[in-house]
């Protein structure tokens, strides 16, 4: 299991570094000219790279199984310690992302304050409001990747069209977390029917069910011949 | 000892290995002949744990195979659509492989990149048929995996290729024996290099002989019509030819000495028949 | 492929080495190869030479020198002389003098084409 996430973490590596990069630049590119035509109201640096790193997690889920799962089988793994290698990989990353936004923000603020004042509207950064933007990131990360390795596993283990039809469950932990939990950075968080620690709960319920549908239904997969 | 009993694999409606014993000792390299549909990428993919039986078992010295990190960590299977990744360099292909695998040759497996003339640093997507097959050629031999199974894996590569193939094949199993099987449906040249012969036809076991011993087992007798007919008859006879008045049938089971005494008094010629001709009678006979 | 792939190979390989001794190509109490080398350089299964071998050793042309190697044994030469002499006549004389008889040629004809090549 450990030499399974370490091989991805190798995989991923310099991909991740390139990807966060490139997100740091554009933040920064646009964030320059936006303050020159108005007053954002939000954090530009947590917008962009909280809806970037959900999405790659989404796409890194989907490409779990529908590229990886073989190569490791094929290199004499099994298929639960490739799971729980992915999924010790997925969730290191998950949560490294929830770590480096709020990080970020802080940084973008930094530069704001040294560069003049920081636009009307712009969220305060502080100890509490790091807190609170990880426990708010960390199960939006974390639903986004199962999303995606539940739709990738679903169009692996089934024909075609029952992938299709399991996209419909399958968006579930996203939309949840979303839903639930999303809008944070954005100018007053929008007003949603729980609180933080039952939506919190809520999302974090749908993710680890169907986490475990994904583990009952691939634990024992047939490694298909795939084209090439 | 892998031990195959009652082994059945369905896709669908379609039954590709039907209710078959086998018992395979480790540590020799078996041919496992069959037509293509005969059920030996199958039979393959469950003793690889690619998949489930639809019923029946299989254990390697007792264990079944399926899910078990050490038997799975010491199998490797190399089939025709090459388990890598296409926009990998063939480099990153072997990293992989040496990362994941204990027994896996970095060293040996540079070596025998070189030597299957493939640049290290072309991607995948980009090596001609041959290539893909050395590359797998490569993966499969480099392994050192205790189980090897090679699915069909040299064709499409040249005749110089193959050579490098067996060659290397034979002298790597002698300095680190292991059990390999090697499936294929073109005998010819590769015959030589088996030490037993499974012969597979539509999911069921047809045969399963020590290769030498197989090698004496066909022979042919030609002469008159008459005389074939009356020498043959009681015999299991795999194929009969006419030409004119003359006849030739290929018969199953060796003669022994009396038997060939008799043929030579009643003025028939006897001669060998290779495997690749036995295979094409035990498989073909019934079509 | 050196071998006929179509008759057990473990016979040619005796019947081989066995020419080879008669020959003088192997001499008594000469080291053969070792049977994972003949079988790299014949490009055959070592399970297979090893059956070719343990067949030379079983019929005394060939014995083991454990821990160093297979040797032609010392009588190997005049052993093979004598078995192929008892085989020289019922395996090519007397097929040669049915095919005679079959083409009408008289034993007086053979003794003379013999006498020319004394």
């Amino acid at each position: 299991m450990i030499l399974v996430a370490k091989s991805l973490a190798r995989t991923y590596r310099p991909v991740v570094l390139w990807f966060l990069c490139a997100v740091a630049v554009i933040v920064a590119a646009v964030s320059i000219v936006a303050a020159r035509v108005s007053d954002t109201g939000f954090g530009f640096w947590l917008i962009t790279s909280g809806h970037a790193t959900k999405w790659w997690l989404l796409i890194m889920g989907i490409l779990l199984f529908a590229t990886y799962l073989k190569l490791y089988v094929a290199n004499g793994v099994t298929r639960h310690d490739f799971l729980l290698g992915s999924a010790l990989f997925g969730g290191l990353t998950a949560g490294g992302f929830a770590v480096l936004l709020p990080i970020g923000h802080g940084i973008e603020q930094l530069v704001w304050m040294i560069v003049g004042t920081p636009p009307a509207g712009y969220p305060a950064f502080s100890a509490a409001e790091a807190v609170r933007e990880f426990g708010h990131y960390l199960p939006i990360e974390l639903g986004f990747l199962v999303s995606g390795a539940f739709i990738g596993a679903a169009f692996y283990r089934f024909a075609w069209w029952a992938g299709l039809l399991l996209i419909l469950p399958g968006i579930m932990p996203a939309l949840a977390a979303d839903a639930l939990l999303g809008g944070v950075g954005a100018d007053p968080p929008a007003a949603r029917g729980l609180p933080y620690a039952g939506a919190l709960a809520v999302s974090l319920v749908v993710t680890v069910l169907m986490a475990a549908m994904i583990g009952a239904t691939m634990r024992d997969v047939t490694i298909r011949r795939t084209a090439g | 000892m892998i031990s195959i009993r009652d082994l059945t694999v369905r896709y669908g409606g379609t039954i590709a290995v039907d209710h078959l014993d086998l018992d395979l000792p480790t540590g020799k390299i078996y041919g496992l002949l069959g037509r293509n549909g005969s059920g030996k990428t199958s039979l393959l993919s469950v003793l690889a744990s690619y998949r489930r039986p639809s019923a029946g078992t299989i254990a390697v010295d007792g264990v079944d195979p399926f899910e078990n990190a050490e038997l799975m960590g010491r199998t490797a299977f190399i089939r025709d659509t090459l388990d890598v990744q296409q926009q990998d360099r063939i480099r990153a292909v072997l990293d992989f492989a040496a990362a994941l695998r204990s027994t896996f040759d970095r060293g040996y497996a540079d070596k025998l990149t070189e030597m299957f003339e493939l640049n290290p640093r072309k991607r995948v997507s980009a090596l001609s048929r041959g290539q893909r097959s050395a590359l797998g050629v490569v993966l499969g031999l480099a392994a050192r995996a205790p189980l090897t199974l090679l699915d069909e894996t040299y064709l499409g590569m040249d005749a110089a290729a193959r050579d490098t193939f067996y060659r290397e094949l034979l002298a790597d199993y002698v300095a680190h024996p292991r059990t390999v099987i090697l499936s294929t449906h073109l005998i010819g040249e590769v015959a030589d290099l088996f030490e037993r012969v499974v012969i597979i036809d539509r999911g069921r076991l047809v045969l399963h002989e020590d290769a030498d011993v197989l090698r004496g087992r066909g022979v042919t007798v030609t002469g008159p019509a008459a005389a074939v007919d009356a020498f043959v008859a009681g015999r299991t006879v795999l194929s009969v030819q006419s030409l004119g008045g003359v006849r030739a049938a290929t018969l199953y089971g060796g003669l022994d000495d009396a038997e060939t005494a008799r043929a030579d008094a009643a003025g028939l010629t006897l001669g060998p028949v290779g495997i690749q001709d036995l295979f094409i009678h035990l498989t073909g006979a019934q079509r | 492929m050196w071998f006929d792939d179509r008759s057990p190979i473990y016979r040619q390989i005796a019947e081989g080495i066995k020419d080879d001794v008669l020959s003088g190509a192997l001499k008594e109490d000469e080291q053969v190869m070792s049977t994972n080398q003949y079988a790299a350089f014949y490009q055959i299964n070592p399970a297979t030479a090893a059956k070719g071998f343990a067949q030379l050793v079983e019929e005394g042309v060939l014995y083991k020198k454990r821990g160093i190697g297979m040797f032609v044994s010392p009588d190997a030469r005049r052993k093979l002389r004598a078995e192929r002499r008892e085989r020289f006549f019922t395996d090519l004389v007397e097929p040669m003098l049915a095919q005679a008889k079959l083409l009408g040629i008289g034993v007086e004809e053979i003794v003379q084409h013999l006498e020319e090549k004394r």
